[in-house]
């Protein structure tokens, strides 16, 4: 797991905890604590404000600034710049008592101690079981840990883990070990045998020492000795790419498969608190940097250091003064393309960043392309766009500059070297045979083969360390998926039945971050069979009670009883099949109409599909389209109207015939005739079920039995419509507000149409 | 129309009888920082609009540079010690205004340029960097900066 300590030090210079000086003058419970890190004259500061059971703590640099008790701070006022936030703590009657300005860092955090301030000052309970120091590292590494989860020290942890998962694959893997162990040894066989050849042939012969018929025979075996050594090499080769690309390809597809597996079944919980982009990214381009790693990455890399150590070895062995003379620069001129990596990079961003600076001319203009040619703009565009071009033009011109320049200096560096491998050896090579420092011709050759065998490897391992770095950072954003934990947690010994629909919520309580209550104590009771409207302001708390109906999310407290079982104790599957739900914004997979309407159901008939698409007053649409129920929607499909979309998803509910449906602004956003054609649809899905139907439009809850108003957390008020109105309340105030702002027409029509 | 500055309440502006705790948003923040105000009530709902500080009276001018004095708080780049790009995410390491600073901006997040001389860099929890350009940084911030401005 990620050590949350070594983020804090690496990337925030900020504690990860309450220092122990605040602990020992904090001896109550601590309910919440946040730091706070701007001092009155705005400079960084060490702050704290801790709440405990009973008091309000305020401390900076470890000294105490305020302690009062907590029911004694009335207010929090707040203000905001773009670079800082300040809270003004006002005590009961009225006087100020601190101010604590803070970075947007610390926002989240801060806000969770305003809010239990603010929960506190309206004499709302407080939940005694906040995990303070959760919530304050989640609130303050959330942003990073979306970007990135990995800490150094684990590096080596990821590689095991991930080597792991060659394990399947030992054997192919060991055979293209060979592959690879094999050609790289091979390899150094022609430039050994050239010098031989030399030596043993070329010179022999030259030198009267062996006839011209022995010579050309003796060059034969060579040879064929030549050939079968490139056979063998390919094949060495051959074997190694199949089997590594082959098991790099699996790897890969066996941590997709993980992954996805996992991404079932996590909660909703995972998904609300990270970008959809980055979980694709993980299932696609980081298990792609996977596979690349393992079929080519560990490979060459380990080709290139044995390589590297054989050539050191035989050059050495060859000839020790001109080995040595070849080996010992070698760990600079890795060092130097190291460096001029680092260096790429860095000019990179450059590049990135005029490139960047170009393609949002493209994303502005080409969406909005009718409306540049609507006001007669395409000149000032194309100047734009040209300049833009012109910069990332010459920001590239600089690139290639500069990797020009330092590619042949780095190989004239080489070439030096070889030109005084030259300089030492040519006095050798015309030395005479009994000279102790006499280098035949045919060790040189072999020398100066090898010598071109050098610059491959060493380019290689001058990548090793941004390779290496690519993949374990991919890795271990797949494992922190991988190591997530759903806290829906299903019964393995779930009841599995038919349920009949009856709803009961007990003392309900509910909180997405761990501090704001969305739920406060929520108490409902549904039969079977009943239609409930759940109205009330946004935010209050009306689409979290359908969530928790779904069991998307579990209660923090309290209970939920479906046909007086508690929802926990339910085969979830089981459950969820007997759910249904229609959303605001449906959404279709892409795929055809038919595919869309029967998702989850690919036995059903083609009648019955078409039955549900009538009764959802959709198959007069879909009849009209040229590919009927087999047009292709979603993504790169046929686009259909927010009204078209929501009558497939009706479909797709009757199908699936749930006891409990639950209806989420379901004819929202739509204009009155598309609204009537889904409310009648609605009007026939609803018959014989229990159906919680959210919506801010009263009007739609006509055929409601019951009408909850849901504010702030708790059931405020609950009746038909009629008594709800006589009550004067938060009902008779929302209807109020719709008159007046004409989404009613008029008091008498909504009193005709909402009859309960 | 008076307006008033009270620890614990902020700006109150108070109009006959009317006593209100308000906010002021500047429209042109960076360009015309002086001139084009809102007067905004809790509900962010607009109370008055004034065209120029110059046509306030004396005491109501005081108190908006007082309270924009706050307002006007910038974390701002005076030396750049490392600025590296990781897996995700690029971390800075600077000099600020207010002191020394570790923070992080995503990788494909640029300085926006907000005038002729000055830079504005947001980090990943949405907090704003100045970098200007007239400041005398030194040889090395200067070369580390150099990458992210133009």
């Amino acid at each position: 797991m990620i050590k949350e300590n070594s983020f804090f030090t690496k990337y925030l210079d900020q504690p990860l905890e309450l220092p122990a000086v605040i602990l020992e003058q904090v001896t109550e419970n601590i309910l919440l604590f946040s730091f706070w890190d701007l001092d009155e004259a705005f400079q960084f500061v060490s702050g704290w404000v801790v709440l405990s059971e009973s008091h309000f703590y305020l401390f900076q640099e470890g000294e105490i600034e305020v302690k009062t008790e907590l029911n004694n701070v009335k207010k929090v006022l707040e203000t905001s710049t773009s670079s800082m936030n300040s809270y003004e703590f006002v005590s009961i009657k009225g006087k100020f008592l601190a101010r604590v300005n803070f970075t947007n860092r610390q926002k989240q955090s801060m806000s969770g101690v305003k809010y239990i301030l603010d929960e506190l000052s309206e004499k709302k309970k407080i939940s005694s079981v906040l995990d303070s120091q959760k919530v304050y590292e989640d609130a303050v590494l959330r942003n990073i840990r979306d970007k990135q989860n990995i800490d150094s020290e684990e590096k080596l942890g990821v590689v095991k883990r991930l080597l792991g998962y060659l394990a399947p694959y030992k054997k192919d893997f060991v055979i293209g070990a060979i592959g690879a162990i094999g050609s790289t040894i091979v390899a150094l066989v022609p430039a050994y045998l050239s010098g031989r050849l030399i030596d043993d042939v070329v010179k022999s012969f030259q030198n009267g020492e062996i006839s011209r018929d022995k010579s050309l025979n003796l060059a034969f075996t060579f040879l064929s000795i030549l050939v079968g050594i490139y056979i063998f090499r390919e094949i060495f080769r051959w074997i190694r790419l199949k089997k590594m690309s082959i098991i790099g390809e699996k790897v890969a597809s066996d941590l997709r498969r993980d992954l996805y597996d996992h991404l079932q079944d996590l909660d909703l919980d995972f998904y609300s608190k990270r970008q959809t982009g980055s979980i694709i990214s993980r299932v696609s381009s980081d298990t792609d940097r996977i596979w690349d790693f393992v079929a080519f990455g560990i490979v060459e890399v380990g080709i290139a250091v044995i390589m590297l150590i054989c050539l050191s070895i035989v050059l050495i062995a060859l000839d020790f003064k001109l080995g040595l003379l070849m080996t010992v620069p070698v760990p600079l001129i890795i060092y130097s393309i190291y460096l001029h990596g680092k260096k790429m990079e860095k000019i990179f961003i450059r590049c990135w960043r005029k490139w960047s600076a170009l393609t949002d001319v493209l994303s502005d203009t080409i969406p909005g392309i009718q409306v540049v040619k609507a006001f007669n703009q395409q000149n000032r565009e194309r100047k734009r766009f040209n300049s833009r071009n012109e910069i990332a033009l010459s920001e590239f011109e600089k690139v290639h500059h500069i990797w020009t320049k330092f590619w042949p200096r780095m190989m004239m560096g080489i070439h030096c070297l070889v030109l005084m491998v030259w300089f030492l050896s040519l006095p050798r090579l015309l030395a005479s045979e009994g000279d102790a420092n006499y280098l035949s011709a045919g060790t040189f050759v072999s020398f100066l083969l090898y010598m071109t065998m050098f610059s491959q490897p060493i380019e290689i391992i001058g990548q090793m360390a941004r390779m290496l770095n690519r993949a374990t950072s991919s890795a271990l954003r797949i494992f922190e998926i991988l190591d997530t934990k759903s806290f829906i947690k299903e019964n393995s010994n779930g009841v599995e039945k038919k349920i009949e629909g009856n709803i009961e919520f007990k003392d309900v309580f509910f909180t997405y971050d761990g501090v704001r209550q969305v739920l406060k104590g929520v108490n409902l009771k549904i039969h079977s069979g009943e239609m409930i409207g759940l109205v009330g302001p946004s935010g209050g708390g009306k689409t979290t009670i359908s969530k928790l109906m779904f069991r998307f999310y579990d209660a923090n407290a309290g209970s939920i009883l479906i046909d007086d079982t508690n929802i926990g104790e339910l085969d979830l599957g089981g459950y969820r099949s007997q759910v249904g739900m229609v959303l605001q914004d449906p959404f279709l997979f892409h795929g055809s109409i038919s595919d869309n309407i029967s998702y989850g159901m690919p036995e059903v008939s083609k009648l019955e599909i078409i039955k549900a698409a009538k009764i959802a007053n959709a198959h007069e649409f879909i009849m009209k389209l040229a590919q009927g129920y087999e047009t292709i929607v979603g993504e790169r499909g046929q686009s259909l109207s927010g009204g078209e979309k929501q009558r497939v998803s009706i479909a797709r509910a009757i199908l699936h015939n749930p006891k409990i449906l639950i209806l989420d602004e379901a004819t929202s956003a739509v204009d009155t005739e598309t609204e009537r054609k889904i409310q009648e649809a609605l009007d026939k899905l609803i018959e014989g079920r229990t159906v919680i139907a959210i919506a801010h439009r009263l009007s739609t809850l006509r055929k409601a039995n019951r009408i909850l108003v849901v504010k702030s957390g708790k059931i405020v008020e609950e009746g038909e419509h009629n008594s709800l109105m006589d009550l004067k309340g938060e009902y008779f105030k929302l209807q109020q507000m719709q008159n007046y702002s004409g989404i009613e027409v008029t008091k008498k029509e909504i009193e005709n149409e909402v009859r309960v | 129309m008076k307006l008033e500055f009270k620890e614990g309440f902020g700006l109150i502006y108070i109009d006959g009888e009317l006593e209100k705790s308000v906010s002021v948003k500047r429209s042109f923040p960076n360009s015309h920082p002086d001139k084009y105000f809102s007067i905004l009530n809790d509900e962010n709902q607009e109370l008055m609009f004034i065209e120029s500080l110059e046509r306030l009276n004396e005491g109501n001018r005081k108190i908006l540079n007082k309270y924009f004095s706050r307002l006007d708080f910038k974390l701002k780049v005076t030396k750049v010690f490392k600025v590296k790009d990781e897996f995700g995410l690029r971390n800075w390491e600077v000099e600020t205004s207010s002191g020394k600073r570790k923070f992080q901006s995503a990788l494909d997040s640029w300085p926006i340029r907000v005038d002729e001389n000055e830079f504005v860099l947001e980090d990943l929890n949405g907090d704003k960097y100045w970098i200007d350009l007239k400041y005398e940084f030194d040889e090395e911030s200067r070369k580390q900066l150099s990458f992210y401005l133009d």
